[in-house]
């Protein structure tokens, strides 16, 4: 009993020893917060890939690269015959180029409803749009387009530093009256105003500040007093930045009706329903409305639009009808040229236009500048992978293609991490002619590079805790040393060598158990206000601690793992023992009666 | 060989360096219960070295000591650590309380340190009592919340009494008890040993260079140089044919 009684008597009268203890803390928070980071980031990134892989991916037949599979109604069905398979959808990938740039992209053929039920892509639309392929401005496509989907940096969003963000329509609830938009990074930037009061007021300059800003506006002769005053009184700004958030362009700012004149610009942030917050930072930083965890916004004011400078100058002409259709044009080689290299004159490229009706943001980088999504049709259309006779595709009396081919069978099975045991038995129920992937396979290389940096983190990271307890070691060392007539007058006592040691072991521990407990706490404090903490530094310091767009995630994520946690923890005890393991045998080393001499 | 306690031919030899110094010489002492023994004699003879051997805490270089006839080499570590605890008592000339802890705590603390944590639940409060009691019967009932470095001299000594009495030992060792006291408070104490003496008929083995203390022991050893010259057997043992200590 006395044990640990003289441990915490000890301790408490040292006060060199709450030095450990908050060393011990400092490390357990540090591991804690980071590999609980990590593991959201890693979920987080598994989800996404999950959400735009497919669970399983039968390809071509095996060795074939250019051939397709043909008949693919009747795989499927077959497919579909395995009890796992929760939905099946055909796709066709094809490696195409766009002629502006130039720039290779991958055009994608779906069935938009099959898609959704095999991977997140109606989750990943940057609109509120049914992913229909359908235009929302219900213009009809001019002869020789099609309709198509593309990623949110197709359009080179990266090469032209480019950062257009947001216009609200006269949606009859929009608060938010009109907005300035900016941008352009190489030769200042540029301020549109759009909406009804302020439509068509265009200026250029390079105002560094909103009260430069201000000024400038003033100074602009077509800029009707009332409209100005009205702008600059109840305005609010938000700071943008490029797409690698490195270079910063300039601000936007937002005219909300509800503010009042004279209101503070940040007061009015601050003040702003969070919904319509969310919105704007959405918007201004390039996410989803989905990723911040809300239903599709129907009928919204806010619409992104495809970036770049061209699309910008397509919104503002459009804005009236409340959608762009923005044309790209693009090239191909067809999978049967390349398969028979034949023709009088070589291969032919072909060549199609594409109407812009919806974008995508997956969060995916490889993903969102590569993938164009186009009707399964149109893509066999294109690529000349249907019944094709005197250039001319056939088409039954419904207008839909004949002997259509894909060249990916995507499937969602029931339990995704079970992939490798279905594809044995999937390869099996194909009579193993065809190649079949996983979508662990897809990143893994990403996964695994994600697994082995927290592993090196926490490595790295457990050197607070070493250092802490390296001072547990020096504390105690010195604690022995000094006490070493009280170890001889406890002997003396009848105290037995295993208490001695017992007194010392506890110190250490009691160090680390008060060490972690702090640590641990004040982890699951961080981590349940990680975003608002984050936000916080951002606005004290300016800089931001995680990167949006390196993570491409609009919240820090966390996953806090028991397992890991339990193992931090665990460890940390474990070399608190350690450490005092020393002073403790060096104590109960002691001979008593020289212990008592000492002095 | 039977008796209380008993040394038999006991030496000490420390090693310095490649010399060996013999401490003592072969010592031959018994105490009866209940007895008061004085030990006198010159600095350096050799007195505390015998009396962490009879205490337990240092062990013979060769000889036997023997308590109720059963020899302490046959006990095992944890077996001397208890013996230490509840049957042996220490008081010391540097009082040797320990600093962190108040006089009430100090005076449980051999108690404390035979307890397990569930048997401290249970005995604590008895524990206390008694400590309180002793402490009272030393006239401490304002101490018992100072820690030592607050206790002048007597008092820490008072406190060292009541915690060497609280296992009710069987043989209390003091070394020089009143040694860093003034004659006033000397008096105080050695009048406090005597009547606790004779109270609770505990023996007592005393190393002393009071003369006033040694002449009220039952018996007096003198030591010299390692080697008992005077004293070391009990009427008793003399009497059944034990040789008087070596000249
Ligand atoms: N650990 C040791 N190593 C070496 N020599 C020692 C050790 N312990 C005691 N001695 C020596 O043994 C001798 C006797 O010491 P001890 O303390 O027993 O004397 P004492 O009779 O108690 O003297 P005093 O009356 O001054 O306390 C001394 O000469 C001392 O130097
Ligand atoms: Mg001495």
């Amino acid at each position: 009993m006395y044990k640990l009684f003289l441990a915490l008597r000890y301790l408490r009268k040292r006060k060199i020893s709450l030095l450990s203890v908050l060393g011990v803390a400092a490390g357990v928070m540090t591991l804690l917060v980071v590999t609980s980071i990590m593991g959201g980031f890693a979920r987080d990134l598994r989800a996404r890939i999950r959400g735009m892989t497919a669970h399983v991916t039968v390809l071509n037949a095996k060795g074939a690269r250019y051939r397709m599979i043909e008949d693919w109604e009747k795989l499927a069905e077959k497919v579909k015959s395995l009890p796992e398979v929760e939905a099946v959808a055909p796709q066709i990938e094809w490696p195409i180029m766009m002629d502006k740039g130039p720039k290779g992209a991958m055009l994608v053929g779906i069935l938009p409803e099959a898609e959704a039920a095999v991977s997140g892509f109606a989750d990943h639309l940057l609109d509120a749009h049914a992913p229909d392929f359908s235009s929302p401005s219900g213009k009809a496509l001019g002869p020789g387009m099609w309709p198509a989907i593309i990623g949110s940096n197709v359009l080179g969003y990266h090469e032209n530093k480019d950062v257009v963000f947001v216009a609200a329509g006269p949606g009859a609830n929009a608060t938010i009256a009109d907005i300035v938009m900016v941008v352009n990074a190489k030769d200042g930037f540029e301020i549109l105003v759009e909406g009804d009061e302020f439509a068509g007021k265009l200026a250029r300059g390079t105002p560094e500040t909103k009260a430069q800003a201000a000024e400038w506006i003033r100074s602009r002769p077509d800029a009707a007093p009332k409209n100005v005053r009205a702008l600059l009184n109840a305005a609010f700004e938000l700071i943008a930045y490029d797409a690698k958030k490195e270079n910063r362009l300039g601000y936007v700012v937002f005219v909300s009706a509800q503010a009042a004149p004279g209101d503070d610009v940040r007061y009015a942030w601050q003040e702003m329903d969070p919904d319509q917050r969310a919105i704007l930072q959405v918007s201004a930083l390039g996410m989803t409305l989905r990723e911040q965890g809300r239903e599709p916004i129907r009928n919204a004011w806010v619409f992104p639009f495809p970036p770049g400078a061209d699309a910008l100058k397509r919104a503002k002409r459009d804005l009236g009808s409340g959608w762009v259709d923005y044309g790209i044009s693009i090239t191909t080689i067809t999978p049967s040229d390349i398969r028979e290299r034949s023709g009088p004159v070589g291969i032919q490229p072909t060549k199609a236009k594409l109407a812009i009706v919806g974008v995508f943001n997956s969060g995916m980088a490889e993903y969102d500048s590569q993938i164009i999504y186009v009707p399964l049709e149109a893509a066999q259309i294109l690529i000349k992978e249907c019944r094709w006779e005197q250039g001319e595709p056939v088409l039954d009396a419904a207008g839909h293609v004949r002997d259509g081919r894909i060249n990916k069978l995507r499937i969602r099975i029931r339990d995704y991490d079970r992939t490798d045991e279905f594809r044995q038995k999937l390869d099996k129920l194909l009579g193993g002619q065809y190649d079949i992937t996983t979508w662990q396979e897809e990143k893994s290389i990403l996964l695994q590079a994600v697994a082995v940096e927290r592993t090196l983190n926490g490595v790295i990271l457990f050197f607070i805790v070493l250092v802490a307890a390296f001072s547990i070691f020096a504390i105690l060392t010195m604690m022995v040393t000094e006490k070493t007539r009280d170890i001889g007058i406890l002997r003396a006592l009848g105290a037995g060598v295993p208490g001695i040691m017992s007194i010392f072991l506890a110190e250490g521990l009691v160090i680390g158990i008060v060490g972690c407990a702090l640590g641990a706490g004040s982890a699951a404090f961080i981590l349940d206000n990680l975003n608002p903490l984050a936000d916080e530094v951002y606005e004290k310091t300016g800089w931001y601690p995680f990167p949006k767009d390196i993570y491409l995630l609009d919240q820090i994520p966390h996953q806090i793992e028991p397992a890991v946690w339990a193992l931090v923890i665990g460890a940390t005890l474990f070399v608190c023992l350690l450490a005092a393991l020393f002073p403790a045998w060096k104590a109960a080393r002691l001979v008593p009666v020289e212990a008592l001499r000492y002095e | 060989m039977s008796g209380f306690l008993t040394a038999r031919d006991v030496r000490r030899d420390f090693q310095i360096g490649d010399r060996t110094l013999s401490v003592l010489k072969g010592i031959d002492l018994e105490v009866s219960p209940g007895e008061v023994v004085a030990i006198v004699g010159p600095s350096g003879a050799g007195k505390s070295t015998l009396l962490h051997i009879l205490g337990l805490l240092d062990r013979p270089t060769s000889g036997v000591v023997s308590f109720l006839g059963k020899p302490y080499s046959d006990h095992s570590d944890a077996e001397r650590a208890r013996m230490r605890n509840s049957v042996f008592s220490f008081i010391f000339q540097f009082y040797h309380l320990l600093p962190e802890l108040t006089a009430l705590e100090n005076a449980v603390l051999p108690k404390m340190i035979s307890h397990g944590a569930v048997e401290w639940m249970i005995g604590r409060r008895e524990a206390r009592r008694r400590a309180i009691e002793l402490l009272e019967r030393m006239g401490m009932e304002k101490r018992l919340k100072h820690v030592p470095g607050a206790l002048s001299g007597g008092e820490r000594q008072r406190v060292a009494i009541a915690r060497a009495l609280i296992t009710n030992p069987d043989i209390v060792f003091c070394d020089e008890p009143t040694g860093n006291l003034d004659t006033v408070t000397s008096q105080e104490i050695q009048d406090l040993l005597w009547s606790i003496a004779e109270e609770r008929k505990t023996a007592f083995v005393m190393v002393t260079h009071e003369p006033s203390l040694a002449k009220r022991a039952h018996r007096v050893v003198r030591m010299v140089d390692g080697l008992i010259v005077d004293g070391g057997m009990t009427a008793r043992a003399e009497v059944a044919g034990g040789g008087v200590g070596k000249p």
